[in-house]
Order: structure tokens, then sequence, then C-alpha cells
């Protein structure tokens, strides 16, 4: 549906987009995750036309776009505040794509009240931008983005200025609506759980790279770089100090892996209490314990400073280690995973 | 491999948005080069006698000199009156207070014509205070001989500029933290102490911007000397005027020209540097005012007010009072303005006086059009981020501010009356004057209503399949009408009062409203005074109407100056 290729973006020599190919199919929601400044929002504006595209191509139902005025590629996009036209009230906020696209008077009235009921905005019609709450503004604004049906749907960072309850309730709902419409959309966000909960896909990007794409489990148990593994909150790296083979040196001690590696994650959900006495096991000092409900998390270090990080479930029959215990614990060779800076 | 794609586009719609910097070349910096070559080439070759004559002659050294004294006398006592008051305004919340701030800045809008002739009806020889003095005091001949001094002048300055130099000096002040006063009447300074060590040191950019803004208005006083001086005071704005007129010697009014512009931009550079360093924004840390407590508090504010009244609001009641009196009797009469649809034969017009009513109201009308769609224009050149001359041109748009309208009347008559470019007789030469004059107002109106608009508000409705036009029609529009309306009101008033440049370009059979009361006034005879009078009184109207239009919408905080 749409193709990017080897698009490369500067702002006054700098470049912000490095060779960036990238596909969505039809009727995917695929998430651009990544923290600020990695380009992503400069990727949904280059899309959007918002951007002229400097170098590369941007296919569109096998037709390149970058010629294409912003105005008549008939795209949406949501912006993170939305972006509300502060002199229109609710329903000509709405109203405003369709007239742009001269659809008869009674059917993009009929088209626009459709639209802010599939959002629960329908007795809203009437009120003033102004007076609207947050949650308000965004289905507002998702409705004025689906009502002239657009090819494509870009929402970047949507839920960015909401609270955090606020945005747990949205966030379902959000994938519902846009999954009943069977839109292609591309949502970009800096927040993984957001992702998670809204994407069939998700492109990791880092510094004007994609780093990975892949779907949310596969990258969450396979990251392929360190950036994509820390950025996802697993932080038990181990760089890689000699490699032979498939036998990898590391101070912990050695493992065995496919392929090549400059470090190596040990990825919290393979990692559980093991026997001293066993070959492959790591020992150390628990230096912290903290109880999350459901399960607790536990640091270890390791004599060569290395801390890792793991998880026991709250209700293990075992008894859970204290701070200052010395244990030892092992990895599951699956949840070895080797990584490329 | 990809495809690049760097090609700049040179975009219609861009090129579009050169027009007005087209229009300030051909209408303003072409006549200001023209003046400049009449001055140092009168006859194709170089020739400096213009300014060895100005500079050898006692003759002009006496008008610089008396055009250098009047300005810095007038923009001494402006700061001395305002200082005070502005000390109340920033400080205590009273009655009537906001009201009273938005009424001082109606002398701004008045043309200097009224003025002058407003006060001449309140303390002119037939003015309204003397006829009191005499039936009063039985006199027989007017006590009161201010009519062609050096006093009267300074005062009319001071009404114009007080309001300037108070609004500037308000809205400072109640942006300055309080801590140092406080840390100060701590230690135990107060009274005078306390102005001379605090207050001042604080306020001091403020007097100085505000000081150099009065002095440029000052220096370039011409309808207010013209009509109150009479034969004996000039400015050097007030003998370009006579040079030109009267005596036909182009090169050395074109030489006077030089040496004021040359004055006026120094004057205008050293403005934008200290206003720089003023908070434009007014509504940002605003203290909370302290209600009147102490009797001398309550003194304070009384002064304050009727000083205020007295001196804004006599003149011009004077002006309306006198303008349906009678001249003989003293009775309540029509007659003035009767006498405005008769073309008498005595009259200096040849037109009757009605008809540069009429005038007036057509000029108005194009220069508000022509300066709102050039304003919007330049304001979205001067708005485009990445326009790398941006920074150079936004000065430029201000420059016909520090030019003075005699400058820009001169100019149009020695560039414009000859090929290439011969518009001597052409009914838009004053509205294009006017434009010019009208056109930094419009661009401060309209800059930062534009500049409020966040960037993705106009994206959002490109998404949404708005064409360049949809958008600024449909979004961008609604968003600055507030603003587009204050300054195209701004430019139908000011193109109801100009009176400098039109004195020069307007053509006998097509007076504008200022210049026929002028000529009506300067002629003896109850009868063109009388039609001056009423002429003033609906000129004076007008610019009251939209004085109220303006407060009303203006956003605080913007587009002063």
């Amino acid at each position: 549906m749409l193709n990017i290729q080897d698009v490369t973006h500067a702002f006054d020599e700098h470049t912000v987009l490095h060779a960036i190919n990238l596909t969505v199919e039809a009727g995917e929601i695929l998430c651009l995750l990544g923290p600020s400044g990695c380009g992503k929002t400069t990727l949904l504006r280059l899309i959007a036309g918002l951007e002229q595209v400097q170098y590369g191509e941007i296919i569109f139902d096998g037709q390149s776009i970058v010629e294409i005025p912003v105005h008549q590629r008939n795209f949406g996009l949501m912006f993170q505040d939305f972006a509300l036209f502060p002199h229109l009230n609710v329903l000509d906020n709405v109203l405003f794509g369709l007239k742009s696209r001269r659809i008869p008077r009674a059917d993009a009235l009929k088209r626009a009240r459709e639209m802010l009921s599939l959002v629960g905005m329908q007795h809203y019609a009437a009120r003033d931008v102004s007076q609207l709450s947050g949650g308000e503004r965004q289905r507002v604004a998702l409705a004025r983005s689906l009502a002239p049906s657009p090819r494509l749907l870009m929402l970047d960072e949507p839920l960015g200025s909401l609270d955090a309850r606020l945005r747990e309730n949205l966030l379902t709902e959000l994938r519902q609506i846009i999954k009943s419409i069977g839109l292609t959309t591309i949502y970009v966000t800096h927040d993984q759980h957001e992702a998670y909960a809204v994407a069939d896909r998700i492109a990791v990007m880092n510094v004007g790279h994609v780093e990975q794409v892949g779907e949310q489990e596969a990258i969450y148990k396979r990251p392929h770089t360190s950036f994509v593994a820390r950025f996802l909150g697993l932080d038990n790296i181990v760089p890689v100090e000699n490699m032979n083979g498939s036998c990898v040196y590391t101070a912990l001690g050695q493992f065995e892996i496919q392929g090549q590696a400059d470090a190596l994650l040990l990825h919290p959900l393979g990692i559980h209490i093991v026997n001293p006495s066993q070959d492959e096991a790591i020992y150390g000092v628990v230096t912290e314990r903290r109880f999350q409900g459901e399960r607790y998390r536990l640091s270890l270090r390791h004599q060569s400073g290395i801390v890792l990080i793991f998880y026991v479930n709250a209700d293990d029959t075992q008894s859970i280690p204290e701070v200052g215990d010395q244990i030892s614990i092992g990895c599951k060779p699956e949840f070895i995973v080797p990584l490329k800076t | 491999m990809g495809r690049s794609r760097v090609a700049l586009k040179f975009n219609l719609g861009r090129g579009v948005l050169l027009a007005p910097l087209i229009f300030l070349t051909i209408f303003y910096f072409y006549p200001l080069v023209s003046i400049l070559s009449v001055s140092l080439f009168p006859a194709g070759r170089i020739d400096l006698s213009g300014f060895s004559e100005i500079a050898t002659s006692a003759y002009y050294h006496r008008i610089v000199w008396f055009t250098i004294r009047q300005a810095i006398i007038s923009t001494v006592l402006t700061i001395l009156l305002a200082l005070p008051c502005a000390y109340l305004f920033a400080r205590y919340r009273f009655p009537g207070r906001s009201i009273l701030l938005a009424l001082t800045t109606l002398p701004f809008v008045l043309p200097p014509v009224v003025v002058a002739i407003a006060f001449t009806s309140l303390i002119g020889r037939g003015g309204l205070l003397n006829r009191l003095l005499m039936s009063q005091l039985g006199l027989s001949s007017p006590p009161l001989q201010f009519e062609q001094t050096f006093a009267i002048i300074i005062i009319v300055h001071v009404f114009y500029n007080f309001s300037i130099a108070l609004r500037m000096m308000t809205g400072f002040w109640m942006n300055q933290s309080r801590r140092i006063e406080e840390a100060a009447r701590v230690m135990g300074a107060h009274g005078w102490r306390l102005w001379w060590t605090i207050y001042l040191p604080i306020l001091r950019p403020v007097i100085a911007a505000s000081g150099i803004l009065v002095f440029i208005f000052t220096f370039t006083s011409f309808g207010v000397i013209l009509i109150l001086g009479g034969v004996r005071f000039a400015t050097i704005e007030v003998e370009i005027y006579r040079q030109t007129t009267s005596i036909f010697n182009l090169p050395l009014a074109a030489a006077l020209s030089l040496l004021q512009i040359a004055i006026m931009t120094a004057m205008m550079l050293a403005y934008t540097r200290l206003q720089r360093n003023l908070p434009l924004e007014l509504q940002a840390t605003r203290h909370t005012l302290q209600n009147l407590s102490t009797r001398r508090a309550y003194t304070l504010i009384i002064l304050l007010v009727s000083l205020i009244a007295i001196m804004i609001f006599t003149p011009l009641l004077a002006l309306v009072v006198r303008s349906f009196m009678s001249s003989t009797s003293g009775t309540f009469s029509l007659r003035f303005y009767k006498m405005l649809t008769v073309n008498t034969r005595s009259s200096i017009l040849f037109v009757p006086p009605v008809d540069a009513i009429i005038n007036s109201v057509k000029f108005a009308f194009i220069t508000t059009l022509l300066a709102s769609v050039l304003g919007m224009m330049a304001a979205y050149l001067l708005a485009r981020r990445g326009v790398f001359f941006a920074r150079w041109i936004d000065p430029l748009f201000m420059l016909p501010l520090a030019t003075s309208a005699v400058t820009l009347g001169f100019g149009f008559i020695i560039a414009l009356d000859e090929p290439p470019l011969n518009l001597r007789t052409s009914p838009m030469l004053i509205p294009i004057a006017h434009t010019l004059v009208a056109l930094p107002f419009v661009v401060r109106s309209l800059l930062p209503a534009l500049r409020r608009i966040p960037p993705n508000i106009p994206e959002a409705a490109r998404m949404l399949g708005a064409s360049p036009v949809s958008v600024w029609w449909l979004v961008e529009l609604p968003l600055m009408l507030r603003s587009l309306v204050v300054g195209a009101v701004f430019a139908f008033t000011i193109s109801m009062g100009e009176f400098g440049a039109s004195l020069f370009i307007a053509r006998p059979e097509t007076p504008t409203l200022p210049v026929a009361i002028f000529r009506l006034f300067s002629r003896p005879g109850a009868e063109s005074a009388g039609q001056a009078l009423a002429l003033s009184v609906i000129l004076m109207g007008v610019s009251f109407v939209s004085f109220l239009v303006i407060e009303r919408l203006r956003t605080p905080g913007t587009g002063e100056f």
C-alpha cells in the first residue's frame, strides 16, 4: 500500500532521516516507535506532504506521491495538540474536510454526525472547541480526520497531551474505531505500551534510522540492537569480549549463540533462580528487591559489576530472595539474544 | 538508488508576496532617491550650493535651531508630565482607570489640523476662554495672547504626545518587579530619594525610548506649526513646504529634506535599539494594583483625572461649541454646517466644502483597501521563517513611519510628475501616499496576529483538503480578522486626517478634508473660519468613532509601536 524507499532528509545540513525503507500494508496499523528527535515526526510529515521529499521515493497504491500537493493526497493527519480550528465549533471542525472535498451539504452533515457518533461526541456538535476537555478534543480531532474517508490515516502522538488514566481508556477505543473502518494507519509514539496496545506492527526508530520492524512480541522478545533492547527497558546487556565460532566470551562467562553479536541480552523473561551447582549458573548479590504487585523485580550484581534484572512471580512457592542474599541464576538459551550495536 | 529532489521551485503564490516590496521601491525609495539627486545634482552635476546656503545663512540656522529647541522642550515637558501620571496608573486601582487610560489614546488618532483648530477655539484670540474672560472681567480686548506664540506650539505638542509617553511608561512600569523598590523602602528610602535612586533608574530605558519617539514626532511637526505658528515660526518641515510651494527653490528644499532624513534615521535607529529592551507583551507579569488608601493618593488621583480631562477634553469641547456658535451674537446656530454645501464666491476652494468630505472618504476607502492588501502580503512575507532577508526587510516596512509626511509629499512631487512615472494628475496619488503612511500600522497590527497562529492549524486545514487559497480564506483570515479590522480602521483614520503629504499633492479641485480645513482657516473672514470649524468637528467625529472601534477590538499588548 505505502512504500517508503530510500528516503533521506536533512534540515540545514543536519540529516534527520537516513535512507529509510518501510512498507505499510493495506488495513494495517503500523506504529513508529522511538524517542523524541528520532525523526519519526519528520517521516510522518514527509508522507503527509507537509515537508518536501529531498531524496528518495514514496509510493502509495503503486503511484509516486511526492509531487502531489498536500491537499490533494486525501490523507488524514491527527496532530499531537489536535490543531482544532479555534474559530469553528465542533460540527464545523468535522465538516471542514468534507466541504473542502465539495461533498453536498446534506451528505456532509450526515457523514459528520456519523463520525461524531462514532467517537461518542454526537451531543457536542454545537460546542465551541475551547469548551472541550483534552479527551473530548482528541475525539473531535479523530472524527475530523476520519470524516473525509482518508486513504491513509496518520496519528502523531495522539495521546501525548492527555493524562495517564484517560490515555488508557482511549487507547483501546482508538484501535477499535480504526479497525472497525479498516483504515491503513501510521501511528507515531514514544511510548512502547501505547505501541503494544494499538499496533499490528511496530517500527522502532533511532536517530534517523529504522532499527527494527516487526510484531510487538517478536520485537520485545528478540530485539536486534542494543538501542531497541534499552528502549524497551531491557537493560541486561553484556558486552561480548571475544568470539570463537558460535561460542562467545563475556564477563559473565561463555554462551552459545547463532550468528554474530556485539553484545548479548540476557532477557529477563528467561532468567530464573537455579541451583548454584549448575554449569551455566551466574553468581551474584541481590542489590534491590522491588514489589510490583503480581511479581517481584530483583536486581542481581555480578562480581564484574554487571547488574541483571529479573522477575519472580509473587505467588512463587519458594521464598523470594532478600537484599544481600548470595544467589545464582540461569538464562534459558532461547532468551540469550545476540545484539548489534 | 533514489532520486534527488533539492530543486527550488519559484512559486507564484510566494512571488505575489513581493508586491509590498515593489510598492515600497516605487513609491518610497524612488522619491527618496529623487530628493537625493535633486539636492546633490540639481543641474545634472554635483552642486552643493543648497547645503552651503543652509550652512552659512543665519536664516536657516534659526530654523534648524528652532526645530531642535521646540522638540527638546516639548519632549522634556511631555515626559515630566507623563511620569507622575504613569506612577498613578501603574500603581493604583481607581474608578474609571481603564477608561481614562483608553481615552488618552484619543489625541493620537486626531489629525493635527483638528487639534490646532481646537486649541485656537479654546485659547485663541476669539476663543472661548478669551470670550469668557472678556465678558466676566469687562475687558475690551482679549487678555490671552497665545496665537502664533512659542507657548501654544509647545502646549499642543504636549497634548499630542502625552498619551504616547504615558502608555509606554505605564506598560513598562507595570511589568517591573516591585522587589527592588520594597528593598529600598525597607532600607529607609522614601519620597524624593525613592524617585531619584529607584524609580528613575528602573524607568531609564522607557524614558529614553518614549523620549526619542516624542522627539521624532515633534521634530517633524508640520500641521501644528503651519497653522498655529503663523509666519513667525518654521520647523525644517515647514520650510521645505515654503521653499517648494512659494519660492520654488527645489534644490534647497531637497537639501533640507536630506538633512531631516539623516537626523530622523539616526533617531529611529536609536529608538529601535532601545525598543528591543522593552517588553512588548504587556500581560506578562502584572502586579495587582493597590486600592486608594491614603488621603494623599486620593488627592493625586483627583488631580490626575482633572488634568487629563482638562488637557484632552476642553480643547475638543471648545471646538464643538465654537462650531455651533454664530460668530457675532454667540448664540446656538447651525449656520457653519449649512454653509458647507455652498461654494461661496470669496472661497479659496474651487468646490463646496462638502466635496472635500466626499473626496477624503473616497481616498480613505482606497487607502484602506490598498494598505490592507499590501499589509497582509507584507505580514506573510515577514512571518515566513527561513526567508533569509526577513530580518532585513522588517525595519524596511517601518521606515515610512520615520519619514515625515512632507518629505514624502515633496518626494512625490519631484519624482512622480515626470517620465518614467507621471502620476501628477492621477487621482491615485493621494491614496498611494496615505498607504505609505498607513502601511506600518497595518503590518504592526497583523504581524503579531499571524505569528500567533500555531503552524499546525493551517497544516491541519491542508491535510483536510483545503487548497492554499482556502486555507487563507477559511482559517487564517478568520483568525486574524480582529487585527485586520484594527489595521484597516487605522489606515482609514490616517488617510482621513493626513495633512502634510496631501497638502503637497492634492489637486486644487480635489482637496482632502484636512487640506480644505487648512485653506479655509488660513483665510481671513468669519465665514471660512466657521466652515473650517464645522469641517473639523466632522473630522473629529470620524476619528473618535475609529478610536472607539480600535479600542474595542485591540488585543492587549499588541500593535502599538
